[in-house]
């Protein structure tokens, strides 16, 4: 605890000065003039006689007085040694994300700086023993405990900082639990704690409202601001840095286009080159351990791009074949991790959609949506999934395909429906026999449909309650008792969504909700499909497998960017319902065997929060020991300190008041 | 005469009229045995007989008694005594000390003296003694046309000759008014005075600062004479050292006036002048009642 936290202590020390100014005071030289001055040549000259400034005396009873003061002061302050016999538990928490693989002008990464600040900050406790937790995307607890600093490179192999993003938060919860109530955690990271952010932000606020906030952010719970034993590291440095921060391949084969976007996080203007490569894969199945993911690559295009400080370039490009590995590489850097990007050829066709609505303004609206997701195209042909305005369409088999008729006398198209094996059927109702809904509309947001979807401020024109078709199946959007959106599974793998609605009495064509919900059926329904969901991946949304034949798992090998080999052994992910839920953490290139089945995906370090180093900072905060480490692992000091204070005092009223001997006088004679 | 001074000079001129100069009843020792008085026009009076001791004149040893009795006595005489007050004041600057009464005590007691003299109807002289030792204008007559030079000498008094310049009268009495506070030996300057005098009596007049120094803790001292500075821690041990060293020089100064049969007086200016109480003078056989 600082010494100048605690009023008694500041106390204390203020008496220092004050003491000294009444010896200094008593000590000052007053003039004063004599007969004579042979009859003083005898008595004891003071030091310095004569000079305009004269130097402190010392009298031994000063000094006591001093030092009893002084120990005083300290013993308030509340001083603890550690006990002998103590070992300190240690929880680090290493922060892994990419930005922490930066390197300086002398060739030290970040990362090496956190090693030294690990084995600095551990080499202060004494007799320790420390386990590690790495902070990605999910927070992952090392094996194996260190109680030798020469032991830490063995327990943090798995550091290497390649993480689009770190979960500090949760990690420092599991180094609680991991560590117990008794151990203390430290936190490796290039960012200041957000505790510590949050104080800088409120700086200026008024003393009510900091007051507040500081009671929220406490309710809040977060990893800085749990009281005691965690002490934040920041050492992070910011670079000069340029980064590809998007990098998207459409999914259309058809129309195979790629968006960049590369951002300069420099406060300067940066030319930097960008070299956009195409290389085939190597699809080597029977051998699904090969070392080389990737053929020889050809340069298709090189520019030179002319940032200004913090800005965002987006370039769209076409390439030449839609077989290609596409490879995006920018010059190097202080960050290497975020100049290279990779962006596997699309693994699917688009889903077909067949639209049969008769309502033009609706159809031409479901149309438009279809279009906008990317991964759905228009087929009048053989579509996966049919958008109608009939109710009731039986469902295809694969017996009758070709003979389905409608079931309901609400069936408003007298041609043959379009066969699919998913339906989305919109359910009109007459002008006279509707309502129009406000909210609060209840949404079913464990249901993928939902995904997203904000119906706030709507108008929804629907059947009322007493109106329209029977409702079948579960509901996934309602208005009251009024189901707006059912879903019901059919036989086979076929679904069938309901949504009613009087479109030109309604809002939410016009509503960003209404490509959402598009979107999300489309997803949905390529979600059922075999294979990957998606072979370039963002960085933290896990990519579904569905294996065409059956397996029980796979196994996930992984490559770094650059396509070469790695050492790393294959990963085995279990399947469960027929999916395999594969990571997406570790920027890479992925290759999946399941069975004799061979799937690719990519990760790239797009992570803009990442690759912005201008936020990075080299500071320390929080404070190792609370009341508790106090009371376990040190031995308090103040009684002792107390005593020997005691002990001056004594000795000072002996020296002034003993019967005989020197006198005091002739002590400050002796000390002077 | 400053104005400070005027008042307790005639303070103590007014005390010492109710006094008169006494005749001395002893000879100062250094006269012992000396023939004196051709040059006073007085014979000299046979007193005694007492045993020789060294150093005693030769020409004084009665050679009859030698040859009567064996025994080595020389004759004293007693020495015809004129009626005359010699009276020598320090005006060197410690007698002028800031915040003290020693230059209105030391006149004062100039003054009473006159007075007494006058009652006894004996002649007086004042003088100065400083650098240049002088005689007082007007100090023969009533303090008020006295002009006193000031208290201005720098020269402590045992530096010069105490007698120089100065017309003494000899086998008169004579009275030194001074601190005596300077580091020199008391003999030549009491033996100097002695010499011709019929009687000589040595008042140290100090102020209370000088006799027991108030003071505490760090000074810085500055000598009322010479300007020179000293600093020096004051507690009681330092007090009991400067005390003992003054009474050190008491003893030095009385021992000195006993070696010439003289007298040492002690007065301290501020009680002095608070009542003019002369009774020490009177004990010590200077003044009686008139």
């Amino acid at each position: 605890m600082p010494i100048l936290g605690v009023p008694l202590a500041l106390i204390g020390l203020t008496a220092l000065p004050v003491l000294t100014a009444i010896y200094w005071l008593r000590t000052r030289f007053r003039r004063q003039e004599v007969s004579s001055l042979f009859l003083w040549s005898l008595v004891a000259q003071a030091h310095g006689g004569g000079r305009r400034a004269t130097r402190l005396q010392t009298p031994l009873l000063w000094l006591l007085e001093l030092l009893a003061l002084l120990l005083l002061a300290i013993a308030a302050a509340g001083p603890h040694v550690p006990r002998a016999d103590r070992v300190v538990p240690v929880v680090v928490v290493l922060d892994d994300s990419f930005s922490m693989s930066a390197i300086t002008q002398d060739g030290r990464s970040t990362r090496d700086a956190g090693i030294d600040a690990v084995m600095q900050e551990l080499g202060r406790l004494g007799p320790f023993t420390a386990r590690f937790v790495i902070a990605g995307p999910t927070p992952a607890l090392q094996e194996g405990a260190i109680s030798r600093l020469a032991d830490i490179e063995s327990v943090i192999g798995g550091w290497r900082c390649e993480s689009t993003s770190s979960s500090i938060g949760p990690a420092v919860a599991l180094a609680r639990e991991v560590g117990g109530p008794d151990c203390r955690v430290l936190v490796i990271s290039d960012h200041t704690s957000p505790d510590a952010q949050s104080r800088d932000n409120e700086s200026n606020a008024e003393q009510e409202e900091q007051t507040e906030q500081e009671a929220t952010v406490v309710s809040t719970a977060g990893p800085a601001d749990q009281a005691g034993r965690l002490r934040w590291r920041a050492v992070g440095r910011t670079h000069r840095n340029a980064a590809i921060v998007n990098a998207v391949r459409s999914t259309d084969p058809q129309r195979d286009q790629v968006l960049l976007e590369v951002a300069n996080y420099s406060d300067e203007p940066y030319n930097v080159t960008l070299t956009l490569s195409a290389a085939t894969q190597i699809d080597n199945a029977d051998s699904p351990q090969s070392d080389v993911l990737l053929g020889p690559a050809r340069v298709i295009d090189q520019r030179v791009l002319d940032l200004a400080a913090h800005e965002t370039r987006r370039l769209r490009l076409v390439p030449p074949k839609k077989d290609e590995t596409l490879i995006a590489q920018l010059e190097d850097d202080a960050l290497a991790a975020d100049n290279r990007a990779v962006l596997l050829p699309p693994a699917h066709e688009p889903l077909p959609v067949r639209v049969s609505i008769k309502d033009k303004v609706l159809a031409k609206a479901v149309k438009s949506a279809v279009q906008a997701s990317g991964v759905a195209s228009l087929e009048s042909v053989d579509p996966r999934l049919l958008i109608t305005d009939r109710v009731g369409l039986t469902l295809p088999s694969s017996s009758t395909a070709s003979n389905t008729t409608p079931d309901t006398t609400n069936a408003v198209d007298e041609q043959p429906a379009p066969i699919a094996p998913w339906r989305v059927e919109f359910e009109v109702p007459q002008a006279e026999s509707i309502d129009a809904y406000l909210g609060p509309f209840v949404i079913d947001y464990n249901h993928p449909l939902a995904s997203g979807l904000s119906l706030t401020g709507l108008v929804w024109a629907a059947p009322t309650a007493d109106a329209g078709l029977p409702a079948v199946g579960r509901a996934v959007v309602s208005a009251g008792d009024v189901s707006l959106i059912t879903e019901r599974d059919l036989s086979g793998d076929a679904r069938a969504l309901r949504i009613r609605l009087r479109a030109d009495r309604s809002t939410l064509l016009s509503s960003s909700a209404w490509p959402v919900l598009i979107a999300n059926i489309i997803d949905w329904q390529r979600a059922e499909l075999p294979g990957l969901s998606r072979v370039n991946a963002m960085p933290g949304m896990p990519v579904k497998l569905m294996p065409t034949s059956p397996v029980d798992h796979v196994e996930v090998m992984y490559h770094p960017l650059s396509g070469a080999s790695s050492d790393e052994a294959a990963r085995r992910i279990d399947i469960y319902n027929n999916t395999a839920v594969l990571s997406t953490d570790r920027p890479g290139i992925y290759r999946v065997s399941a069975g004799d089945e061979i799937y690719r995906y990519t990760v790239n370090a797009l992570s803009p929060e990442e690759s912005d180093t201008s936020q990075a900072a080299t500071s320390e905060h929080g404070l190792w020991n609370d009341e508790r480490a106090l009371r376990t692992d040190y031995r308090g000091l103040a009684w002792i300190l107390g005593l020997a204070a005691l002990g001056l005092l004594a000795l000072h009223a002996w020296l002034q008041y003993r019967p005989s001997g020197p006198s005091p006088a002739a002590i400050s004679e002796a000390t002077a | 005469m400053a104005d400070d001074w005027v008042k307790p000079t005639a303070d103590g001129y007014n005390a010492g009229l109710g006094y008169a100069l006494l005749r001395p009843s002893r000879t100062p020792a250094g006269m012992i045995g000396e023939q004196l008085g051709s040059h006073v026009g007085s014979s000299v009076e046979f007193m005694d007989y007492r045993e020789y001791t060294p150093g005693d004149d030769l020409r004084r040893v009665d050679w009859s008694v030698y040859g009567r009795t064996d025994r080595l006595v020389v004759k004293l005489h007693r020495e015809e005594v004129t009626p005359h007050l010699d009276i020598l004041v320090d005006a060197s600057r410690s007698m002028a000390l800031a915040d003290s009464d020693k230059p209105g005590s030391a006149l004062g007691l100039a003054g009473a003296l006159s007075a007494a003299a006058d009652n006894a109807r004996w002649s007086r002289r004042l003088y100065a003694i400083g650098e240049q030792n002088s005689q007082v204008p007007g100090g023969e007559g009533s303090p008020q046309g006295w002009v006193w030079p000031g208290f201005d000498s720098r020269q402590p008094l045992g530096n010069t000759p105490i007698t120089a310049g100065l017309k003494l009268r000899r086998r008169g009495v004579r009275v030194l008014i001074s601190d005596l506070l300077f580091d020199s030996d008391p003999w030549p300057i009491v033996s100097r005075l002695a010499e011709g005098a019929s009687a000589l009596f040595i008042v140290q007049v100090l102020a209370t600062q000088d006799a027991d120094p108030p003071w505490n803790g760090d000074l810085r001292l500055v000598d009322s004479e010479t300007g020179l500075l000293r600093e020096v821690r004051l507690d009681s041990a330092a007090r009991d050292r400067y005390l003992q060293r003054l009474q050190t020089l008491r003893q030095q100064w009385s021992a000195a006036c006993r070696r010439v049969d003289g007298r040492l007086i002690e007065f301290i200016a501020e009680d002095l002048t608070d009542g003019w109480d002369l009774r020490p003078l009177v004990e010590c056989e200077l003044l009686r009642l008139s």
